[in-house]
């Protein structure tokens, strides 16, 4: 047991932290949302989406990728630490989130050459924002029962569906998705793992309100849209898609606790002397314990392993669960200003409303729950339907 | 950044796990419940045969000179066997402060003819006092050391019948050791080995409970296979990783002197007497009535761990101390 950083990777730390304090663009200061579904206006937008840029150019995206795709091959705590030092000082998640921690990773493990020559250097500065296509109206927690159909058509692959509940849909130029291409295969067999331009006439974006506000989230439906790629073999999507996950989940686990952790002193600063000392204290007692299980999922995946599904979905649910209730707590305490738009429920009503997304986006906590029960404690599989 | 075990810190723990596994079993904790003490003597002479209380103490005083991960690892060994014995209290705390306090003679008893030492405030409630050798007490602002009859112990009716508590009064000036700040700050490395203990225990609840839950049958299918129950399940192992993880790494921040060592410790306190209350509870809710009945070995756990959780923490003291020791307790200034 040894959890302390190397000098080389303090230095490159304080690096970090010195780069990002002169470079931080003030609207992109503290806004207040810890994970990545902010609700953000087009100029927010637009501002995320050139500090990713800027971020890239300065060499703080993709650390850990091959240096032929433009990456630097460090281990994963520089990752880490550039996410770390962006939490710290009140920065957003990268705009482009989505495909820098999921279809990246799953290009460079299962594409091909030419699919990473062509998508990996739009990825890192966002010149291209992706959305993930996974969910679809009956298929939410149950991915596997995913209905969008892919069929050949003279030279091409043409999918038709409907995928729902897509971040950044609205704003996405292209979008990586799961789609059924085998149509007689049932359940995670039979799928593919495709990429779709959004600029096309087969894509329909209709935009969806929700309840933390965010502009870009839609429906997407797809109608003969032209599929520019799969990614692995055709019909081994499940395999392509899933491989790649435990290790992204557990990486970004470090940073959610340094988002957490500023929140949590702004709860301890809203409930000073209201006789809130043993809720605030217990929920602090719980983060700090979290931020030991991430040092631990961050020490196995830099020994060469893949973290294990307890890791993964413990991560997930312990801090997506303490956000709920930390959340919970701030709303009790400011009473009706906690539902107004307006002075400190202007503050904590959308970090408040972003946590309510959290146990549910991702795996909700009752899927983590199974999950755990089931592949880590070996009880017997969920009863399904036919 | 390493969590795992070092190969000797692994050899320790399997060497642990092969004594207990070989030396305590059901049978073994009924007989020491109903002993006179509650303390297994056998189990002790077994444990100074291994060098356990001298672990961590310096090579100089007889001691091996390894450090608080190693001390953790025999912890939770211990816990997971429910072994009675107060090894946490002998070498996570008098052993400690007796060093600090340059009290090499006393180290030196402790280690050579293998002192059951328990650490207390006169007057106060003290775990396992009833089969100590030795005392460390608080008089005062004085830690003082006793030996023997030196000190009236008085047993007090307790939850668990293999750790149980007793209000402890000096009888005599005993030997002036230091000032109780002394004993105050090895209090820091007992709270880290109290925390391994549980991990220990919450370990072998979550997998009593495991393995309960998949063989018992109801409405015509292992409990196991309803989600009321997984979820249960889930939420348990959930604690026991999370203390694991804070365990080590207090116990590594204590060994390399890291500047939240303290406040590690504390969370350790907090954190864990709450997670341990949490699987107590839960193992007994999916045991159901078999669990509440001494039939089922579920119980000697179940008040193991609800002793040790009193014993180390979540009181308001302990979480207002915990409090006072957050860094950011000023305030977050990105």
């Amino acid at each position: 047991v040894d959890l302390g950083w190397s000098s080389e990777h303090e230095r490159f730390r304080s690096a970090v932290r010195n780069w990002l304090a002169d470079h931080l663009p003030d609207e992109l200061r503290a806004v207040p949302y810890v994970s990545r579904i902010g609700g953000d206006d087009d100029s927010l937008f637009t501002a995320r989406r050139v500090w990713q840029a800027a971020m890239a150019a300065a060499g703080y995206v993709g650390l850990t990728w091959p240096a032929r795709w433009g990456g630097q091959a460090r281990d994963l705590a520089y990752e880490v630490l550039v996410q770390e030092e962006s939490a710290r000082i009140g920065a957003p998640m990268a705009v482009n989130s989505a495909a820098l921690y999921q279809l990246a990773p799953t290009l460079l493990a299962h594409g091909t050459d030419e699919q990473r020559e062509r998508y990996l250097p739009g990825i890192l500065d966002a010149r291209e924002i992706w959305c993930q296509g996974f969910s679809e109206p009956d298929a939410g927690s149950d991915l596997a029962a995913l209905r969008t159909r892919a069929v050949a058509r003279d030279d091409a692959l043409v999918v038709s569906g409907t995928k729902i509940w897509t971040t950044l849909a609205a704003r996405a130029d292209r979008m990586f998705a799961l789609v059924r291409s085998d149509p007689s295969s049932r359940g995670s067999r039979g799928i593919s793992f495709v990429l779709i331009d959004m600029d096309q006439l087969g894509v329909t974006v209709r935009p969806l309100s929700h309840l933390g506000g965010d502009q870009g989230f839609a429906e997407v439906v797809l109608d003969d849209a032209i599929v520019s790629d799969v990614v692995g073999a055709r019909h081994d999507g499940w395999r392509v898609a899933t491989t790649t996950l435990a290790h992204e989940r557990a990486a970004m686990g470090l940073a959610n606790y340094v988002r957490l952790r500023a929140l949590a002193a702004e709860l301890r600063r809203l409930t000073r002397s209201r006789g809130l000392d043993l809720i605030v204290g217990a929920l602090l007692a719980e983060l700090e314990a979290f931020r030991s299980l991430t040092l631990r999922s961050l020490s196995t995946i830099m020994a060469g392993a893949e973290p294990s599904t307890a890791e993964a979905s413990i991560t997930k649910l312990v801090w997506s669960e303490w956000y709920r209730r930390a959340t919970d707590v701030a709303l009790e305490v400011l009473g009706p200003e906690g539902v107004a738009r307006w002075g400190r429920g202007a503050r904590w009503q959308p970090t408040f409303l972003e946590a309510r997304a959290a146990t549910i986006y991702a795996g909700t906590s009752e899927v983590q729950r199974n999950l755990l029960a089931e592949r880590v404690l070996g009880m017997p599989r969920e009863v399904r339907g036919s | 950044v390493r969590f795992a075990l070092s190969s000797d810190q692994e050899a320790l723990r399997d060497a642990a796990r092969d004594l207990l596994g070989a030396e305590v079993d059901a049978a073994r904790l009924r007989g020491i419940a109903a002993g006179h003490s509650g303390v297994d003597d056998e189990l002790w002479r077994r444990a100074r045969e291994q060098g356990w209380l001298g672990l961590a103490v310096d090579p100089a005083r007889g001691g091996l000179g390894l450090g608080t991960v190693a001390q953790a690892v025999v912890a939770e060994a211990l816990g997971h066997a429910c072994g009675a014995i107060p090894f946490t209290a002998t070498a996570g705390w008098a052993l400690p402060a007796l060093e600090a306090a340059g009290a090499d003679c006393e180290v030196g008893d402790v280690l050579s003819r293998g002192l059951r030492v328990v650490v207390g405030s006169d007057h106060g409630l003290v775990a396992d006092a009833r089969g100590a050798h030795a005392f460390l007490l608080i008089v005062g602002g004085d830690a003082r050391w006793y030996v023997g009859d030196a000190v009236e112990v008085l047993p007090r009716v307790s939850l668990d019948r293999t750790r149980r508590l007793a209000e402890v009064r000096a009888c005599a000036a005993g030997t002036l050791v230091g000032p109780a700040a002394l004993a105050e700050a090895a209090h820091e490395i007992e709270r880290v080995l109290r925390g391994a203990e549980l991990v220990g225990g919450m370990q072998r609840l979550l997998d009593l409970t495991v393995d309960y839950a998949r063989h018992r049958v109801q409405f015509g299918r292992p409990i196991g296979s309803f989600q009321a129950i997984k979820h249960k399940l889930a939420d348990m192992l959930v604690r026991v990783e999370c203390a694991r993880s804070v365990v080590y790494h207090a116990a590594w921040a204590r060994e390399a002197d890291a500047p939240d060592a303290r406040y590690l410790a504390a969370v350790v306190a907090t954190y864990c007497a709450a997670a341990a209350r949490f699987v107590a509870g839960e193992a007994l809710q999916v045991h159901g009535a078999t669990g509440y009945t001494w039939e089922s070995d579920v119980h000697f756990w179940y008040e193991r761990t609800l002793t040790d959780a009193a014993l180390l923490g979540s009181t308001p003291e302990e979480i207002r101390r915990l409090l006072s020791l957050d860094p950011l307790a000023s305030g977050f200034v990105p």
